[in-house]
């Protein structure tokens, strides 16, 4: 919305140490990590990760129980902060005797000097949906089409989506995802996915923040944490890891047979005969979600640059 | 009340009709309440205006009856008049009915208004997550709540204000003597301004209930246990409200004062110290004077309200619950800023 947007160094989602609860478990402890504004952020791990109380407090519907999360410079659900953020929650909730143009035009009630009709509408079309529809009488597809264009409508600044496309078939899938993306790089708009489907996240997300267990594993641009990792095949009969990998952090490595995978960060050459490759999105994903022990990798860009005086809880 | 019944397709380019709107959203927050409860909001209306013509046409029934059979005159003081006479049985045969089940549909109707708000209104959204929607806006959850508190409010106010005037309106028409069951103690709870303030009390109560509870049927629960508590305990409060009026004789009184329709608020016996002995347990089948000997009295009091004090206990009363919801108001603004940011 301002031009600011363009700053590279202007912040969307900063944490330090934030901890916040969920149903008296603690399902954020000790995350910190930003997202740089003007990105597509991935955020992945494994169910009750974090990922869903982590939005919500962004979003400004929970408290955090410690540390500290700001948003947009703000704090979460600050009256300065408020409209600049759209949130849209797994369950997609709308109010069901609604009909498509009413709920939007609540949007635009609840949002005043904000709304943007023709981008709602632009939405609500791509799904093939008629605007005299009752929100109650549309199929799960249909209501996370109009829960995002209801979401796009107030023109955020930020945008968390929390499993938008899980209830969508491949191909609406597939179009929402476009149209989203189109809207999000007119505006500029930083938006955080949270999605279990690593593929729709391959080729649309720039940004990459993997939490498992309450904690920040991965976080950076997909690109140089794609760099950051070697995919290492080849032929290997002994037990245990290789010792020329001893130098290098390994992620994960599997023995099928005689073929040993490795998912490993190289701190230099890597010797032996190994058939090396740059792993994808979803391999580097997986290899880190099935070993949530490796060690975090935290991007130069994806450490928090809030004043040290604020880091206190 | 249906500010936006489907504004057909609206056409792109619609953003400057956003823009005009400007402001802090609370308007829209208050459509989105009325275009939600739509249904409810036409219904009560409905309800509302066919009470009011209702209670219009009963009391040109009464009026015409009472001066017909010149009522006004012979039963005004006489409390057993209507027994007496064709006329007043006439009387009650015809508006004993309409008017106690009016009244009673007014003394209840607090409660259900705080049941609405504490389930439909409050409680539904928090089950079913359409909070998230709502507070994810460009409007804080604390201004939702107080939208969610001030337009029932508002309704009560105007509604229910209308409806209990006429109902007063209608009931002050009934010679006291023809009616006993609808003295003015007994038709307390649907005159004047209590059954406003209760209404009141409901909705901040059912507001807090449905916040903090969550599910629409358990607040709904929890509204009636407690709302109904605080009655209760505003009724126990209620004769001591103001000072009332002491009668001494030597004789028993009988519960039924002279001038018919006072409020009886205890009998008792005067000990020989000056103390009271109220209600005293004297056996069965004792004469009065013989359980004035035994308790050792000197004589007997009665304390009553008469009906005078209908508009000092209302007042008094209707502060009281006034004041109550102001605080359960303050208390679920308190807890929904505590709880969410």
């Amino acid at each position: 919305m301002t031009e600011l947007t363009f700053l590279p160094d202007r912040t969307a989602l900063e944490a330090v140490g934030l901890r916040a609860r969920y149903r008296r478990r603690e399902a954020l402890r000790e995350c910190t990590f930003r997202v740089p504004a003007g990105r597509v952020c991935a955020l992945v791990g494994p169910n009750g990760a974090g990922k869903s109380t982590l939005l919500a407090v962004a979003a400004g519907l929970r408290r955090p129980s410690g540390g500290r999360l700001r948003v947009l410079g703000g704090t979460p659900g600050d009256p300065a902060v408020r409209p600049r953020v759209a949130y849209l929650a797994q369950d997609k909730p709308l109010y069901p005797h609604f009909t498509v143009a009413e709920t939007l035009s609540m949007g635009r009630a609840l949002n005043p000097g904000r709304w943007d009709q023709a981008v709602a509408e632009r939405l609500v079309r791509e799904g093939n949906l008629s605007l005299n529809a009752r929100v109650g009488s549309l199929s799960g597809g249909q209501r996370t089409c109009v829960a995002l264009a209801f979401a796009f409508g107030k023109r955020p600044e930020l945008l968390l989506l929390d499993e938008p496309m899980s209830d969508l078939d491949p191909l609406m899938r597939h179009g929402m995802m476009a149209a989203l993306m189109a809207e999000a790089a007119e505006n500029a708009t930083t938006v955080v996915i949270a999605s279990h489907i690593l593929s729709e996240l391959e080729g649309t997300c720039d940004y990459l923040l993997l939490i498992a267990d309450g904690r920040v594993r991965l976080a950076g641009e997909v690109e140089d944490l794609i760099s950051a990792h070697r995919l290492v095949m080849g032929r290997y009969e002994d037990v245990g890891t290789p010792r020329e990998f001893a130098a290098h952090t390994i992620v994960e490595a599997r023995t099928t047979g005689r073929q040993l995978t490795a998912l490993i960060r190289p701190e230099g050459p890597i010797s032996g005969t190994w058939e090396i490759t740059e792993p994808s999105l979803e391999e580097l994903l997986l290899g880190h979600l099935r070993a949530p022990g490796a060690p975090a990798l935290i991007a130069p860009s994806a450490e928090p640059r809030m004043p040290a005086s604020r880091w206190a809880a | 009340m249906s500010t936006e019944a489907a504004p057909g397709a609206p056409s792109p380019g619609m953003r400057k009709g956003g823009d005009a709107e400007g402001g802090s959203g609370t308007a829209g927050l208050v459509r989105l309440t009325l275009r939600r409860h739509r249904a409810t909001a036409w219904a009560a209306l409905g309800t509302l205006v066919a009470l009011l013509v209702g209670l219009v046409f009963l009391r040109a029934a009464i009026v015409d009856h009472v001066r017909t059979h010149r009522l006004d005159t012979r039963c005004v003081a006489d409390w057993g008049c209507g027994f007496s006479s064709e006329a007043a049985n006439a009387f009650r045969d015809a508006f004993g009915d309409p008017l106690h089940y009016t009244g009673r549909l007014i003394e209840f109707l607090p409660l259900v208004i705080g049941l609405f708000v504490a389930g439909p209104m409050i409680g539904r959204e928090m089950e079913s997550g359409t909070y998230k929607l709502a507070w994810t806006q460009s409007v804080s959850p604390a201004r939702w709540l107080a939208v969610r508190l001030a337009v029932p409010a508002v309704a009560v106010l105007a509604g229910l204000s209308l409806l209990s005037a006429a109902y007063t309106w209608t009931w002050r028409a009934v010679p006291v003597g023809t009616l006993p069951e609808e003295w003015w103690s007994r038709s307390y709870d649907m005159l004047g301004v209590v059954p406003v303030a209760h209404a009141l009390l409901a909705v901040a109560v059912g507001a807090l209930v449905g916040l903090a509870v969550k599910r629409t049927l358990a607040a709904m629960g929890g509204t009636l246990v407690t709302y109904s508590a605080l009655v209760w305990g505003l009724q126990s409060l209620r004769p001591r409200l103001t000072g009332t009026v002491t009668e001494l004789s030597a004789e028993m009184p009988g519960l039924i004062k002279g001038e018919g329709d006072a409020w009886i608020v205890e009998r008792g016996l005067i000990a020989r110290s000056g103390g009271r002995i109220p209600e005293p347990d004297c056996g069965v089948g004792v004469e009065p004077a013989r359980c004035a000997e035994q308790h050792g009295a000197t004589g007997w009091y009665l304390d009553y309200h008469p009906s005078s004090h209908l508009w000092t206990l209302q007042w008094t009363e209707a502060g009281i619950a006034v004041a109550l919801a102001a605080l359960t108001a303050a208390a679920s603004v308190w807890l929904i800023r505590r709880t969410y940011p």
